[in-house]
Protein backbone atom coordinates (compact mmCIF):
# COMPACT_ATOMS: atom_id res chain seq x y z
CA UNK A 1 0.00 0.00 0.00
CA UNK A 2 1.28 3.57 -0.75
CA UNK A 3 2.15 6.17 2.21
CA UNK A 4 -0.77 8.43 2.21
CA UNK A 5 1.22 11.30 1.47
CA UNK A 6 1.56 9.86 -2.27
CA UNK A 7 -2.01 9.41 -2.94
CA UNK A 8 -4.67 11.40 -4.48
CA UNK A 9 -7.07 12.88 -2.05
CA UNK A 10 -9.82 10.47 -3.79
CA UNK A 11 -7.86 7.22 -3.66
CA UNK A 12 -7.47 8.49 0.05
CA UNK A 13 -10.88 8.58 0.54
CA UNK A 14 -11.45 5.28 -1.57
CA UNK A 15 -9.05 3.45 0.24
CA UNK A 16 -9.61 5.09 3.78
CA UNK A 17 -13.62 3.78 3.59
CA UNK A 18 -12.22 0.66 2.29
CA UNK A 19 -10.58 0.40 5.35
CA UNK A 20 -13.80 1.05 7.25
CA UNK A 21 -12.75 4.64 8.41
CA UNK A 22 -15.44 7.00 9.87
CA UNK A 23 -16.95 10.42 8.54
CA UNK A 24 -15.45 12.15 10.59
CA UNK A 25 -11.76 10.82 9.78
CA UNK A 26 -12.59 10.81 6.20
CA UNK A 27 -13.20 14.46 6.11
CA UNK A 28 -10.00 15.58 7.92
CA UNK A 29 -7.11 12.98 6.71
CA UNK A 30 -7.65 14.45 3.16
CA UNK A 31 -6.28 17.92 4.15
CA UNK A 32 -3.59 16.50 5.81
CA UNK A 33 -2.53 14.02 3.06
CA UNK A 34 -2.15 17.00 0.90
CA UNK A 35 -0.78 19.46 3.40
CA UNK A 36 1.91 16.94 3.70
CA UNK A 37 2.92 17.24 -0.18
CA UNK A 38 5.34 20.38 -1.01
CA UNK A 39 3.38 23.05 -3.13
CA UNK A 40 5.19 22.58 -6.34
CA UNK A 41 4.03 23.79 -9.91
CA UNK A 42 3.30 20.16 -10.55
CA UNK A 43 1.58 19.81 -7.28
CA UNK A 44 -0.62 22.65 -7.63
CA UNK A 45 -1.01 22.26 -11.31
CA UNK A 46 -4.93 22.53 -11.82
CA UNK A 47 -5.16 19.15 -13.25
CA UNK A 48 -7.95 16.55 -13.30
CA UNK A 49 -7.30 13.97 -10.36
CA UNK A 50 -6.36 10.76 -12.37
CA UNK A 51 -9.13 9.12 -10.01
CA UNK A 52 -12.16 11.30 -11.28
CA UNK A 53 -11.22 9.82 -14.32
CA UNK A 54 -13.33 6.70 -14.05
CA UNK A 55 -12.15 5.43 -17.09
CA UNK A 56 -8.91 2.86 -17.78
CA UNK A 57 -5.62 4.78 -19.58
CA UNK A 58 -6.63 2.34 -22.55
CA UNK A 59 -9.79 4.16 -22.90
CA UNK A 60 -8.11 7.67 -22.01
CA UNK A 61 -5.72 7.41 -25.14
CA UNK A 62 -8.75 7.42 -27.20
CA UNK A 63 -9.61 10.70 -25.85
CA UNK A 64 -5.48 11.94 -27.15
CA UNK A 65 -6.76 13.32 -30.63
CA UNK A 66 -9.66 15.31 -28.81
CA UNK A 67 -7.66 16.61 -25.81
CA UNK A 68 -4.65 17.32 -28.35
CA UNK A 69 -7.01 19.36 -30.29
CA UNK A 70 -8.73 21.11 -27.67
CA UNK A 71 -5.03 22.22 -26.34
CA UNK A 72 -4.37 23.61 -29.74
CA UNK A 73 -7.76 25.69 -30.16
CA UNK A 74 -7.69 26.92 -26.60
CA UNK A 75 -4.58 28.28 -26.82
CA UNK A 76 -5.74 29.98 -29.87
CA UNK A 77 -8.56 31.02 -27.47
CA UNK A 78 -7.06 32.57 -25.10
CA UNK A 79 -5.26 34.56 -27.19
CA UNK A 80 -8.90 36.69 -28.94
CA UNK A 81 -9.22 39.98 -27.70
CA UNK A 82 -12.15 40.17 -25.89
CA UNK A 83 -11.41 43.48 -24.01
CA UNK A 84 -13.62 44.11 -20.76
CA UNK A 85 -16.53 41.38 -21.26
CA UNK A 86 -17.42 38.68 -19.38
CA UNK A 87 -19.82 36.58 -18.80
CA UNK A 88 -23.33 37.99 -17.46
CA UNK A 89 -25.24 37.44 -14.14
CA UNK A 90 -27.92 35.12 -15.09
CA UNK A 91 -30.20 37.42 -12.65
CA UNK A 92 -33.51 37.99 -14.51
CA UNK A 93 -35.74 40.16 -12.08
CA UNK A 94 -39.37 38.64 -11.47
CA UNK A 95 -42.18 39.29 -14.38
CA UNK A 96 -43.81 42.98 -14.02
CA UNK A 97 -46.31 42.83 -16.47
CA UNK A 98 -47.01 38.84 -17.54
CA UNK A 99 -45.82 38.14 -21.18
CA UNK A 100 -48.96 35.66 -21.89
CA UNK A 101 -50.28 34.57 -25.45
CA UNK A 102 -51.40 37.23 -27.80
CA UNK B 1 -59.48 -0.70 -39.72
CA UNK B 2 -58.82 2.66 -39.91
CA UNK B 3 -58.39 5.30 -42.56
CA UNK B 4 -54.42 4.94 -43.70
CA UNK B 5 -54.17 8.33 -44.83
CA UNK B 6 -54.85 9.91 -41.75
CA UNK B 7 -51.17 9.40 -40.02
CA UNK B 8 -49.90 11.59 -42.84
CA UNK B 9 -52.13 14.57 -42.73
CA UNK B 10 -50.94 17.59 -40.75
CA UNK B 11 -52.30 19.92 -37.90
CA UNK B 12 -53.53 22.36 -40.48
CA UNK B 13 -55.43 20.17 -42.35
CA UNK B 14 -56.90 17.71 -39.41
CA UNK B 15 -58.01 20.22 -36.63
CA UNK B 16 -60.46 21.47 -38.36
CA UNK B 17 -62.00 18.22 -39.76
CA UNK B 18 -61.43 17.57 -35.96
CA UNK B 19 -63.23 20.31 -34.90
CA UNK B 20 -66.63 20.41 -36.86
CA UNK B 21 -66.37 16.83 -35.85
CA UNK B 22 -65.70 15.18 -39.01
CA UNK B 23 -62.99 13.08 -37.44
CA UNK B 24 -63.04 11.77 -34.31
CA UNK B 25 -59.29 11.89 -32.14
CA UNK B 26 -60.17 8.05 -31.35
CA UNK B 27 -60.54 7.57 -34.75
CA UNK B 28 -57.23 9.69 -35.84
CA UNK B 29 -55.38 7.88 -32.83
CA UNK B 30 -55.88 4.35 -33.97
CA UNK B 31 -54.60 5.19 -37.62
CA UNK B 32 -51.51 6.62 -36.29
CA UNK B 33 -51.51 3.15 -33.80
CA UNK B 34 -52.15 1.38 -36.51
CA UNK B 35 -49.42 3.01 -38.92
CA UNK B 36 -46.63 2.52 -35.84
CA UNK B 37 -47.58 -1.25 -35.49
CA UNK B 38 -47.18 -1.91 -39.31
CA UNK B 39 -43.32 0.48 -39.78
CA UNK B 40 -42.34 0.16 -36.54
CA UNK B 41 -39.93 -2.98 -36.49
CA UNK B 42 -37.85 -1.24 -39.26
CA UNK B 43 -37.98 2.10 -38.55
CA UNK B 44 -37.17 1.94 -34.73
CA UNK B 45 -38.92 5.75 -33.73
CA UNK B 46 -39.71 5.17 -30.82
CA UNK B 47 -38.57 3.66 -26.65
CA UNK B 48 -42.23 3.26 -25.61
CA UNK B 49 -44.99 3.67 -27.44
CA UNK B 50 -48.14 4.84 -24.95
CA UNK B 51 -50.85 2.52 -26.43
CA UNK B 52 -53.42 2.69 -23.86
CA UNK B 53 -52.81 5.89 -22.83
CA UNK B 54 -53.32 7.96 -25.84
CA UNK B 55 -56.97 5.67 -26.87
CA UNK B 56 -58.19 6.83 -23.29
CA UNK B 57 -56.79 10.96 -24.01
CA UNK B 58 -58.31 10.26 -27.37
CA UNK B 59 -61.49 8.64 -26.01
CA UNK B 60 -61.48 11.92 -23.68
CA UNK B 61 -60.98 13.91 -26.34
CA UNK B 62 -63.75 12.74 -28.12
CA UNK B 63 -66.20 13.68 -25.03
CA UNK B 64 -64.86 17.03 -25.17
CA UNK B 65 -65.05 18.18 -28.93
CA UNK B 66 -68.79 16.18 -28.87
CA UNK B 67 -69.63 18.27 -25.56
CA UNK B 68 -68.35 21.57 -27.57
CA UNK B 69 -65.23 21.85 -25.76
CA UNK B 70 -62.78 22.54 -28.32
CA UNK B 71 -59.82 23.35 -27.02
CA UNK B 72 -57.72 24.61 -30.52
CA UNK B 73 -55.59 22.81 -32.92
CA UNK B 74 -53.90 20.40 -31.21
CA UNK B 75 -57.09 19.50 -29.67
CA UNK B 76 -56.73 15.25 -30.60
CA UNK B 77 -53.86 15.55 -32.26
CA UNK B 78 -51.42 12.71 -32.08
CA UNK B 79 -48.02 14.03 -30.48
CA UNK B 80 -45.14 11.96 -30.18
CA UNK B 81 -42.23 13.75 -27.14
CA UNK B 82 -38.46 13.37 -27.11
CA UNK B 83 -37.74 10.59 -24.16
CA UNK B 84 -35.84 13.87 -22.90
CA UNK B 85 -39.09 15.30 -21.83
CA UNK B 86 -40.09 13.93 -18.54
CA UNK B 87 -43.61 12.02 -18.60
CA UNK B 88 -45.75 11.63 -15.35
CA UNK B 89 -45.59 7.65 -15.16
CA UNK B 90 -44.36 6.90 -18.41
CA UNK B 91 -40.37 5.86 -18.81
CA UNK B 92 -38.02 8.43 -19.52
CA UNK B 93 -35.10 7.09 -20.38
CA UNK B 94 -33.04 9.62 -21.98
CA UNK B 95 -32.19 6.87 -24.40
CA UNK B 96 -29.30 5.40 -21.54
CA UNK B 97 -29.32 2.39 -19.67
CA UNK B 98 -28.42 4.78 -17.11
CA UNK B 99 -32.07 5.91 -16.47
CA UNK B 100 -33.62 2.82 -17.98
CA UNK B 101 -36.19 2.48 -15.27
CA UNK B 102 -36.88 6.00 -14.34
CA UNK B 103 -40.55 6.98 -14.16
CA UNK B 104 -41.21 10.70 -13.43
CA UNK B 105 -43.80 11.83 -10.98
CA UNK B 106 -44.52 14.70 -12.86
CA UNK B 107 -44.65 15.99 -16.48
CA UNK B 108 -42.32 18.64 -18.06
CA UNK B 109 -43.33 21.59 -18.96
CA UNK B 110 -44.00 21.29 -22.30
CA UNK B 111 -45.79 18.14 -21.93
CA UNK B 112 -48.19 19.92 -19.57
CA UNK B 113 -48.70 22.29 -22.16
CA UNK B 114 -49.11 20.15 -25.10
CA UNK B 115 -51.81 17.98 -22.79
CA UNK B 116 -53.77 21.33 -21.36
CA UNK B 117 -53.97 21.64 -25.35
CA UNK B 118 -55.52 18.13 -25.86
CA UNK B 119 -52.79 16.84 -27.46
CA UNK B 120 -52.86 13.20 -27.84
CA UNK B 121 -49.00 11.84 -26.92
CA UNK B 122 -49.04 8.71 -29.03
CA UNK B 123 -45.12 7.57 -27.58
CA UNK B 124 -41.73 8.61 -26.38
CA UNK B 125 -39.43 9.16 -29.48
CA UNK B 126 -35.99 7.90 -29.64
CA UNK B 127 -33.24 10.17 -28.53
CA UNK B 128 -29.23 9.79 -29.13
CA UNK B 129 -28.25 8.78 -25.59
CA UNK B 130 -28.21 11.84 -23.42
CA UNK B 131 -28.70 13.93 -26.72
CA UNK B 132 -24.82 13.20 -26.73
CA UNK B 133 -24.63 12.54 -30.59
CA UNK B 134 -26.47 12.53 -33.69
CA UNK B 135 -27.41 9.32 -35.45
CA UNK B 136 -29.55 8.34 -32.69
CA UNK B 137 -29.52 4.17 -33.09
CA UNK B 138 -31.44 2.05 -34.00
CA UNK B 139 -33.50 4.41 -35.24
CA UNK B 140 -33.39 4.17 -39.04
CA UNK B 141 -34.18 7.17 -41.71
CA UNK B 142 -37.57 6.60 -43.81
CA UNK B 143 -36.19 8.14 -47.11
CA UNK B 144 -33.36 5.09 -47.16
CA UNK B 145 -33.44 2.51 -43.75
CA UNK B 146 -30.04 2.03 -44.37
CA UNK B 147 -28.70 5.50 -43.57
CA UNK B 148 -29.61 7.23 -40.23
CA UNK B 149 -32.02 9.75 -39.22
CA UNK B 150 -29.80 12.50 -37.63
CA UNK B 151 -29.97 13.31 -34.11
CA UNK B 152 -30.26 13.56 -31.48
CA UNK B 153 -33.91 14.08 -31.67
CA UNK B 154 -33.91 11.02 -34.57
CA UNK B 155 -36.63 9.64 -33.24
CA UNK B 156 -39.30 12.64 -33.45
CA UNK B 157 -37.71 13.15 -37.39
CA UNK B 158 -37.91 9.35 -38.01
CA UNK B 159 -41.72 9.31 -36.73
CA UNK B 160 -42.50 11.70 -38.67
CA UNK B 161 -41.44 11.16 -41.98
CA UNK B 162 -42.99 7.47 -41.21
CA UNK B 163 -46.31 8.97 -40.55
CA UNK B 164 -46.02 7.70 -37.09
CA UNK B 165 -47.22 10.86 -35.74
CA UNK B 166 -48.76 14.06 -36.85
CA UNK B 167 -46.30 16.52 -34.87
CA UNK B 168 -43.54 15.99 -32.37
CA UNK B 169 -41.32 17.47 -29.99
CA UNK B 170 -37.45 17.90 -30.10
CA UNK B 171 -34.19 19.24 -28.17
CA UNK B 172 -31.24 21.52 -29.73
CA UNK B 173 -28.37 21.95 -28.26
CA UNK B 174 -25.93 21.87 -31.25
CA UNK B 175 -28.70 20.94 -33.80
CA UNK B 176 -30.47 18.48 -32.44
CA UNK B 177 -33.88 19.49 -33.80
CA UNK B 178 -32.77 20.63 -37.13
CA UNK B 179 -30.49 17.80 -38.33
CA UNK B 180 -33.20 15.17 -38.66
CA UNK B 181 -35.28 17.60 -39.41
CA UNK B 182 -33.04 18.09 -42.73
CA UNK B 183 -32.48 14.24 -42.89
CA UNK B 184 -35.43 13.02 -42.59
CA UNK B 185 -37.69 15.97 -44.85
CA UNK B 186 -39.41 17.35 -42.06
CA UNK B 187 -39.91 20.74 -40.46
CA UNK B 188 -37.65 21.50 -37.08
CA UNK B 189 -37.66 24.82 -35.27
CA UNK B 190 -34.82 25.72 -32.58
CA UNK B 191 -36.80 28.88 -30.67
CA UNK B 192 -35.19 31.52 -29.35
CA UNK B 193 -33.45 30.57 -25.90
CA UNK B 194 -36.14 31.60 -23.15
CA UNK B 195 -39.14 30.77 -25.14
CA UNK B 196 -39.90 27.49 -24.55
CA UNK B 197 -39.29 26.29 -20.94
CA UNK B 198 -36.91 23.50 -20.22
CA UNK B 199 -38.60 22.39 -17.09
CA UNK B 200 -38.51 18.86 -16.71
CA UNK B 201 -36.25 18.21 -19.80
CA UNK B 202 -32.87 16.29 -19.27
CA UNK B 203 -30.58 18.41 -19.41
CA UNK B 204 -27.41 18.36 -21.77
CA UNK B 205 -25.84 21.49 -21.76
CA UNK B 206 -28.10 24.57 -19.66
CA UNK B 207 -26.92 27.78 -21.60
CA UNK B 208 -27.58 26.09 -24.85
CA UNK B 209 -30.35 23.78 -24.32
CA UNK B 210 -33.61 24.16 -26.36
CA UNK B 211 -36.75 22.59 -26.62
CA UNK B 212 -38.82 23.20 -29.90
CA UNK B 213 -41.23 21.76 -31.88
CA UNK B 214 -40.72 19.50 -35.07
CA UNK B 215 -43.47 18.64 -37.81
CA UNK B 216 -44.45 17.75 -41.17
CA UNK B 217 -44.93 21.52 -41.92
CA UNK B 218 -44.25 25.52 -41.39
CA UNK B 219 -48.06 26.33 -40.72
CA UNK B 220 -47.48 23.45 -37.97
CA UNK B 221 -44.35 24.08 -36.49
CA UNK B 222 -46.43 27.86 -35.85
CA UNK B 223 -49.23 25.74 -34.39
CA UNK B 224 -47.14 23.54 -32.29
CA UNK B 225 -44.57 26.29 -31.08
CA UNK B 226 -47.70 28.53 -30.03
CA UNK B 227 -48.63 25.79 -27.73
CA UNK B 228 -45.25 24.79 -26.15
CA UNK B 229 -43.85 28.85 -25.85
CA UNK B 230 -44.55 30.88 -22.56
CA UNK B 231 -42.64 32.16 -19.74
CA UNK B 232 -42.18 29.25 -16.55
CA UNK B 233 -40.90 30.29 -13.35
CA UNK B 234 -39.28 26.63 -12.75
CA UNK B 235 -36.99 27.31 -15.68
CA UNK B 236 -35.42 30.49 -14.88
CA UNK B 237 -34.19 31.17 -18.60
CA UNK B 238 -37.24 31.67 -19.82
CA UNK B 239 -38.40 35.45 -20.79
CA UNK B 240 -41.88 37.07 -19.78
CA UNK B 241 -42.75 38.05 -23.30
CA UNK B 242 -45.46 38.14 -24.74
CA UNK B 243 -45.91 34.85 -27.32
CA UNK B 244 -47.34 35.90 -30.58
CA UNK B 245 -50.13 34.14 -32.57
CA UNK B 246 -47.51 32.92 -35.32
CA UNK B 247 -50.37 31.66 -37.50
CA UNK B 248 -51.11 35.10 -38.24
CA UNK B 249 -47.58 36.02 -39.39
CA UNK B 250 -48.13 33.13 -41.88
CA UNK B 251 -49.14 36.06 -44.79
CA UNK B 252 -47.52 33.90 -47.67
CA UNK B 253 -45.90 37.41 -48.06
CA UNK B 254 -42.24 38.57 -47.97
CA UNK B 255 -42.11 41.07 -50.80
CA UNK B 256 -39.30 43.25 -49.48
CA UNK B 257 -37.74 40.69 -46.70
CA UNK B 258 -34.20 41.19 -46.18
CA UNK B 259 -32.24 38.48 -46.16
CA UNK B 260 -28.45 37.32 -45.09
CA UNK B 261 -26.56 35.47 -47.39
CA UNK B 262 -23.10 34.34 -45.79
CA UNK B 263 -19.86 35.34 -46.97
CA UNK B 264 -18.37 33.14 -44.67
CA UNK B 265 -18.42 29.67 -42.65
CA UNK B 266 -21.78 29.30 -43.71
CA UNK B 267 -21.42 27.85 -47.53
CA UNK B 268 -18.08 26.05 -46.80
CA UNK B 269 -17.07 22.31 -46.87
CA UNK B 270 -20.39 21.50 -48.35
CA UNK B 271 -21.36 18.21 -50.24
CA UNK B 272 -21.73 19.83 -54.17
CA UNK B 273 -25.65 19.02 -53.96
CA UNK B 274 -26.47 20.69 -50.80
CA UNK B 275 -24.91 23.44 -51.60
CA UNK B 276 -26.54 24.25 -55.46
CA UNK B 277 -30.06 23.16 -54.26
CA UNK B 278 -29.55 25.38 -50.66
CA UNK B 279 -28.64 28.34 -53.26
CA UNK B 280 -31.80 27.66 -55.68
CA UNK B 281 -33.83 28.05 -52.47
CA UNK B 282 -32.08 31.13 -51.91
CA UNK B 283 -33.02 32.33 -55.30
CA UNK B 284 -36.30 31.40 -54.84
CA UNK B 285 -36.68 33.66 -51.66
CA UNK B 286 -35.59 36.46 -54.00
CA UNK B 287 -38.30 35.45 -56.86
CA UNK B 288 -40.96 35.75 -53.94
CA UNK B 289 -39.87 39.41 -53.43
CA UNK B 290 -37.20 39.13 -50.84
CA UNK B 291 -33.55 40.93 -50.95
CA UNK B 292 -30.33 38.65 -50.50
CA UNK B 293 -27.39 41.35 -48.59
CA UNK B 294 -23.73 39.52 -48.34
CA UNK B 295 -23.28 39.32 -44.32
CA UNK B 296 -20.43 37.72 -42.30
CA UNK B 297 -19.20 36.19 -38.86
CA UNK B 298 -15.54 37.20 -38.54
CA UNK B 299 -15.53 35.55 -34.91
CA UNK B 300 -17.16 32.00 -36.25
CA UNK B 301 -13.46 30.49 -36.38
CA UNK B 302 -13.94 29.75 -32.84
CA UNK B 303 -17.09 27.94 -32.42
CA UNK B 304 -15.82 24.68 -32.50
CA UNK B 305 -13.78 25.12 -29.40
CA UNK B 306 -16.48 27.37 -27.87
CA UNK B 307 -18.97 24.69 -28.31
CA UNK B 308 -16.63 22.03 -27.36
CA UNK B 309 -15.84 23.49 -24.20
CA UNK B 310 -18.94 24.62 -23.24
CA UNK B 311 -20.97 22.21 -24.03
CA UNK B 312 -18.84 19.15 -22.84
CA UNK B 313 -17.56 20.98 -19.58
CA UNK B 314 -21.63 21.53 -18.57
CA UNK B 315 -22.77 17.91 -19.83
CA UNK B 316 -19.76 16.57 -18.07
CA UNK B 317 -20.99 18.86 -14.66
CA UNK B 318 -24.55 17.09 -15.23
CA UNK B 319 -22.77 13.44 -15.25
CA UNK B 320 -19.80 13.89 -13.45
CA UNK B 321 -21.37 11.38 -10.30
CA UNK B 322 -22.95 8.52 -13.30
CA UNK B 323 -19.53 8.89 -14.62
CA UNK B 324 -17.39 8.07 -11.90
CA UNK B 325 -20.55 5.10 -10.39
CA UNK B 326 -21.83 3.80 -13.29
CA UNK B 327 -19.41 4.85 -16.51
CA UNK B 328 -19.83 1.69 -18.30
CA UNK B 329 -23.32 1.89 -19.28
CA UNK B 330 -22.73 4.71 -21.33
CA UNK B 331 -21.94 3.85 -24.78
CA UNK B 332 -18.59 4.74 -25.30
CA UNK B 333 -19.38 7.78 -28.34
CA UNK B 334 -21.28 9.63 -25.33
CA UNK B 335 -19.19 8.87 -22.15
CA UNK B 336 -15.67 9.51 -23.53
CA UNK B 337 -16.78 13.21 -24.56
CA UNK B 338 -18.10 13.33 -21.92
CA UNK B 339 -14.86 12.20 -19.93
CA UNK B 340 -13.41 14.85 -22.59
CA UNK B 341 -15.40 17.78 -20.46
CA UNK B 342 -13.81 17.14 -17.54
CA UNK B 343 -10.21 18.20 -18.88
CA UNK B 344 -11.30 21.76 -19.39
CA UNK B 345 -10.17 24.46 -17.16
CA UNK B 346 -12.40 26.97 -15.58
CA UNK B 347 -10.51 29.64 -17.17
CA UNK B 348 -10.76 28.32 -20.36
CA UNK B 349 -14.77 28.07 -19.70
CA UNK B 350 -14.84 31.36 -19.11
CA UNK B 351 -13.01 32.39 -22.00
CA UNK B 352 -14.93 30.18 -23.78
CA UNK B 353 -18.58 32.48 -22.91
CA UNK B 354 -16.37 35.53 -23.53
CA UNK B 355 -15.30 34.57 -26.95
CA UNK B 356 -19.41 33.21 -27.48
CA UNK B 357 -20.29 36.41 -26.79
CA UNK B 358 -18.19 38.20 -29.62
CA UNK B 359 -20.31 35.34 -31.26
CA UNK B 360 -23.07 36.87 -30.63
CA UNK B 361 -22.02 40.38 -31.49
CA UNK B 362 -21.53 38.88 -35.51
CA UNK B 363 -25.08 38.02 -35.63
CA UNK B 364 -26.17 41.09 -33.97
CA UNK B 365 -24.30 43.45 -36.79
CA UNK B 366 -25.78 41.19 -39.33
CA UNK B 367 -29.14 40.79 -38.12
CA UNK B 368 -29.26 44.55 -37.96
CA UNK B 369 -28.91 44.51 -41.65
CA UNK B 370 -31.21 41.68 -42.65
CA UNK B 371 -34.07 40.40 -40.98
CA UNK B 372 -33.07 36.25 -41.81
CA UNK B 373 -30.23 34.74 -42.88
CA UNK B 374 -30.38 31.99 -44.99
CA UNK B 375 -27.72 28.71 -44.95
CA UNK B 376 -27.78 24.89 -45.27
CA UNK B 377 -29.09 22.93 -42.06
CA UNK B 378 -25.88 20.49 -42.70
CA UNK B 379 -23.38 20.15 -44.94
CA UNK B 380 -24.75 16.68 -46.55
CA UNK B 381 -27.73 14.40 -46.83
CA UNK B 382 -28.28 11.60 -44.28
CA UNK B 383 -25.12 9.49 -44.48
CA UNK B 384 -25.40 5.25 -44.38
CA UNK B 385 -25.12 3.70 -40.80
CA UNK B 386 -22.08 3.10 -39.17
CA UNK B 387 -20.66 5.39 -42.14
CA UNK B 388 -18.11 7.52 -39.92
CA UNK B 389 -16.44 9.76 -40.90
CA UNK B 390 -18.13 10.59 -43.97
CA UNK B 391 -17.17 11.92 -47.17
CA UNK B 392 -18.55 15.21 -48.16
CA UNK B 393 -16.80 16.68 -51.63
CA UNK B 394 -13.29 15.18 -51.27
CA UNK B 395 -13.07 15.68 -47.61
CA UNK B 396 -13.99 13.18 -44.92
CA UNK B 397 -15.08 14.27 -41.69
CA UNK B 398 -16.77 12.67 -38.28
CA UNK B 399 -20.55 12.74 -38.60
CA UNK B 400 -20.88 14.71 -35.16
CA UNK B 401 -18.60 17.28 -36.36
CA UNK B 402 -20.23 17.62 -39.97
CA UNK B 403 -23.81 17.38 -38.70
CA UNK B 404 -23.79 20.04 -35.81
CA UNK B 405 -21.07 22.84 -37.77
CA UNK B 406 -23.70 25.16 -39.23
CA UNK B 407 -26.62 24.35 -36.21
CA UNK B 408 -23.92 25.04 -32.91
CA UNK B 409 -24.03 28.73 -33.55
CA UNK B 410 -27.33 29.54 -32.95
CA UNK B 411 -27.51 27.32 -30.08
CA UNK B 412 -24.60 30.25 -28.59
CA UNK B 413 -26.56 32.83 -29.82
CA UNK B 414 -29.79 31.54 -28.57
CA UNK B 415 -31.44 33.21 -32.13
CA UNK B 416 -34.35 30.66 -33.40
CA UNK B 417 -33.42 28.70 -36.83
CA UNK B 418 -35.69 26.64 -38.79
CA UNK B 419 -34.97 24.02 -41.12
CA UNK B 420 -37.52 22.84 -43.60
CA UNK B 421 -36.73 20.92 -46.55
CA UNK B 422 -35.55 22.02 -49.66
CA UNK B 423 -34.55 19.77 -52.46
CA UNK B 424 -33.75 16.51 -52.98
CA UNK B 425 -30.39 14.77 -53.56
CA UNK B 426 -30.11 12.54 -56.72
CA UNK B 427 -30.58 9.62 -54.68
CA UNK B 428 -34.14 10.87 -52.76
CA UNK B 429 -32.37 12.29 -49.91
CA UNK B 430 -33.90 15.20 -48.34
CA UNK B 431 -31.96 18.31 -48.32
CA UNK B 432 -32.63 21.56 -45.29
CA UNK B 433 -32.56 25.01 -46.00
CA UNK B 434 -31.99 27.12 -42.52
CA UNK B 435 -33.21 30.09 -41.62
CA UNK B 436 -31.92 32.04 -38.51
CA UNK B 437 -33.89 35.22 -37.02
CA UNK B 438 -33.33 37.94 -34.72
CA UNK B 439 -33.84 36.79 -30.80
CA UNK B 440 -38.03 36.24 -30.16
CA UNK B 441 -38.77 36.61 -33.91
CA UNK B 442 -40.12 33.62 -34.47
CA UNK B 443 -42.65 34.94 -36.63
CA UNK B 444 -40.63 36.32 -39.16
CA UNK B 445 -38.35 33.22 -39.63
CA UNK B 446 -41.97 31.25 -39.90
CA UNK B 447 -43.32 33.81 -42.41
CA UNK B 448 -40.15 33.46 -44.44
CA UNK B 449 -40.55 29.45 -44.07
CA UNK B 450 -43.75 29.45 -44.97
CA UNK B 451 -43.83 31.78 -47.97
CA UNK B 452 -40.75 29.49 -49.36
CA UNK B 453 -42.78 26.07 -48.40
CA UNK B 454 -46.01 26.74 -49.98
CA UNK B 455 -44.28 27.99 -53.33
CA UNK B 456 -42.11 24.75 -53.23
CA UNK B 457 -43.28 21.30 -54.11
CA UNK B 458 -40.78 19.58 -51.37
CA UNK B 459 -43.32 18.77 -48.78
CA UNK B 460 -45.62 16.94 -50.59
CA UNK B 461 -43.31 14.07 -51.27
CA UNK B 462 -43.44 11.31 -48.99
CA UNK B 463 -40.90 9.00 -47.91
CA UNK B 464 -40.96 5.59 -49.60
CA UNK B 465 -41.88 3.18 -46.73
Amino acid sequence: MKKQSDMSRRRFIVTAGTLGATGPALRSAPVRAQGAKAPTKETLRPVVDAADLAITDEQLGKLAGAVGWSRGELAKLREVETGLGGPANGYLPPPANGGGHE
Amino acid sequence: MSDAKLPFETIASLAPRLRRKEISPVELTDAVLDRIAAVEGKVKAYLTVMRDEARAAAKAAESAIVAGNYLGPLHGVPVAVKDLFYTRGVKTTAGSKILANFVPDHDAAVVERLKGAGAIIVGKANTHEFAMNTWTPPTRNPWDLERIPGGSSGGSGAALAAGECIAATGTDTGGSIRIPASFCGVVGLKPTFGRVSRHGVIPLAWTADHAGPMTKSVEDAAALLRVMAGYDPRDPATVDVPVPNYARALSGDIKGLRVGMPTNYFFEGLDKEVDETVRKAIKALEGLGASVHEVSFPHLGSIPIVHACIVLTEAATYHEKWLRTRGDDYAPDVRFPLEWGKLFMGIDYVQAQRVRELIRQDFATALSKVEVIAAPTVPMAASKVGEDPVAIGTTKELVISATIRLNRPSNHTGLPAISLPCGFTAGGLPIGLQLIGRGFDEATVLRAAHAYEVSSPWRLKRAPI
